[in-house]
């Protein structure tokens, strides 16, 4: 059965439906011309043969217009899940994107962030309806929208505060310029690129009313793509957080470290038909490396954005800022254009590994509920349990009262028995932790 | 009424904003300077460097 994606609907060139678990993009007749000229330019093949854009097969009539499918990309994860570096990825991505159509007689129309997605920590541009053929003199149509999307979350991220990366799931359609510049630093007009392309971008937005009939050659145009970009490049955030230092501060020692490790593989050896692995709390990814060696496609989530950036930069799956006790919710058009976390995000395999107790005495959410969550996420779970006289669990213990009564293993085993079937337990070498195997009821 | 209108916006399925294509109009001689001036300097250093090594 054929099923319409429901964001694919702004451009009138096309849109994108699945059958199944394939996905293919309609083309409009009168969007045919464009296309071609994206094959016969040569940009497909170059972009394609570096991973830059996904695949697309032949194209074939259908009914009213055309159809060609295109390689999937999974998960699907929206720029308010991006840490710094992959929004910066993404940002440097378009522009290149940009500037190679142009080199090839084409513009790229359109500069939406949610036109990349990534394979492990490479971003991957997804629209390729987003190409027609330029015509000299016509200006960038997507400058503001690219301004917007990308320059506006990486600037205030960078110059005031990296939670305002999630600002990007309030405004869908990027963060107005005007409200960028309001929160931006003055400093901030100290750098010539952001000076111009969010301050003075952001009045002459409100001031200037008058229809533009300027022809602007195709040299402005590259120069404008590289001022961006140098604008982009100059953008940086340097991880802080407590998570970043985790693995550090851990309690655990090379012995316990590594048993934790073999059990996480044996318990993995004992799955079988798993292709996917989401790692609720991933931090660097360790956990998600052994899954990985195990053939699994690894998604790594994690609600610190310095362990996202660890995450990210492992390569060894896709990074996803998530915040579990507020995971992004299906909204925009009818509740409907970008899909929940629960809806994109599962998978053959959960990981919880030292999350339990952050869910449980850090969100005071009752243990039911939590297994209710993670068994809404996969079948199989492998979780860890955080004893209360674990240092860890003490430190959170120490400035509030101990209202977990229920917070024990006996009470663990109960709570999660209702939604899954314990399939084996084992106990950390010097550690009272253990992690356990459960499947899905 | 309609000529009053960008012809090029005509065809954009998105929302060019008069202030962009100001910018772009306004701003884009300072930029394209700049760009030819750094695109020319990296021609000249790499011309440079392929210059044959004379000093023997």
């Amino acid at each position: 059965m054929r099923v319409r994606d429901a964001s694919s609907f702004r451009d009138p060139s096309g849109y994108v439906f699945y059958e199944g678990s394939r996905v293919f993009r309609h083309i409009d007749s009168s969007a045919l011309d464009s296309f071609l000229a994206y094959e016969q330019s040569g940009l497909k093949d170059c972009l394609e043969s570096v991973g830059r854009v996904v695949k697309a097969g032949p194209v074939v009539e259908a009914g009213s217009g055309y159809v060609t499918e295109v390689e999937k990309v999974h998960p699907i994860v929206y720029p308010y899940e991006w840490g710094f570096s992959q929004y910066k990825a993404a940002a440097l991505l378009t522009l290149d994107i940009a500037e190679r159509a142009l080199e090839r007689g084409l513009i790229l129309k359109d500069a939406s962030a949610y036109n990349v997605q990534f394979r492990e920590n490479q971003p991957v541009f997804i629209d390729l309806l987003s190409f027609e053929p330029y015509k000299e003199g016509q200006p960038w149509q997507a400058y503001g929208q690219f301004c917007r999307h990308f320059l506006a979350p990486l600037a205030l991220a960078s110059k005031v505060d990296i939670r305002l990366l999630t600002l990007s799931r309030q405004h869908i359609d990027g963060i107005p310029l005007d409200l960028a510049a309001a929160l931006l630093p003055h400093s901030s007009k100290v750098n010539g690129g952001l000076l111009t392309h969010i301050h003075l971008h952001a009045k002459a937005t409100h001031k200037v009313t008058a229809p533009q009939r300027n022809s602007i050659p195709k040299l402005t145009l590259l120069a404008l793509i590289d001022s961006l970009r140098r604008t982009v490049q100059h953008l940086s955030w340097k991880p802080q957080g407590i998570w970043a230092n985790y693995y550090d501060e851990t309690n655990y020692d090379n012995e316990a470290a590594e048993s934790k490790r073999r059990i996480v593989d044996t318990q993995l050896s004992e799955l079988t038909g798993c292709a996917t692995c989401l790692d609720l709390g991933a931090n660097d990814g360790s956990y998600s490396k052994i899954a990985r060696e195990r053939g699994l496609g690894c998604t790594l989530c994690d609600g610190d954005y310095g362990a996202l950036e660890s995450a990210f930069a492992s390569g060894i799956g896709v990074a996803v800022f998530t915040d579990l006790a507020n995971p992004s919710p299906s909204q925009g058009w009818s509740g409907v254009e970008r899909l929940s976390f629960f809806q994109r995000l599962k998978c053959d395999v959960v990981l919880a590994l030292a999350l339990l107790h952050h869910l449980r005495i850090g969100n005071n959410t009752p243990l039911r509920m939590i297994a209710e969550m993670l068994a809404e996420l996969g079948p199989n779970l492998i979780i860890e349990f955080v004893p209360k006289d674990d240092s860890q669990v003490q430190r959170m213990l120490s400035s509030r009262d101990d209202i977990f009564a229920d917070y024990t293993e006996a009470g663990f085993q109960e709570a999660f028995a209702q939604s899954f079937e314990f399939v084996r337990s084992d106990r950390i070498s010097r550690s009272t932790r253990s992690v356990h195997l459960l499947k899905r009821r | 009424m309609l000529d009053l209108i960008n012809p090029i916006a005509l065809t954009a399925y998105i929302d060019s904003g008069t202030g962009s294509l100001f910018l772009q109009a306004v701003l884009g001689g300072l930029l394209t300077g700049g760009y030819v001036i750094r695109t020319r300097w990296s021609q000249i250093r790499s011309w440079l460097s392929k210059r044959p090594d004379t000093s023997n």
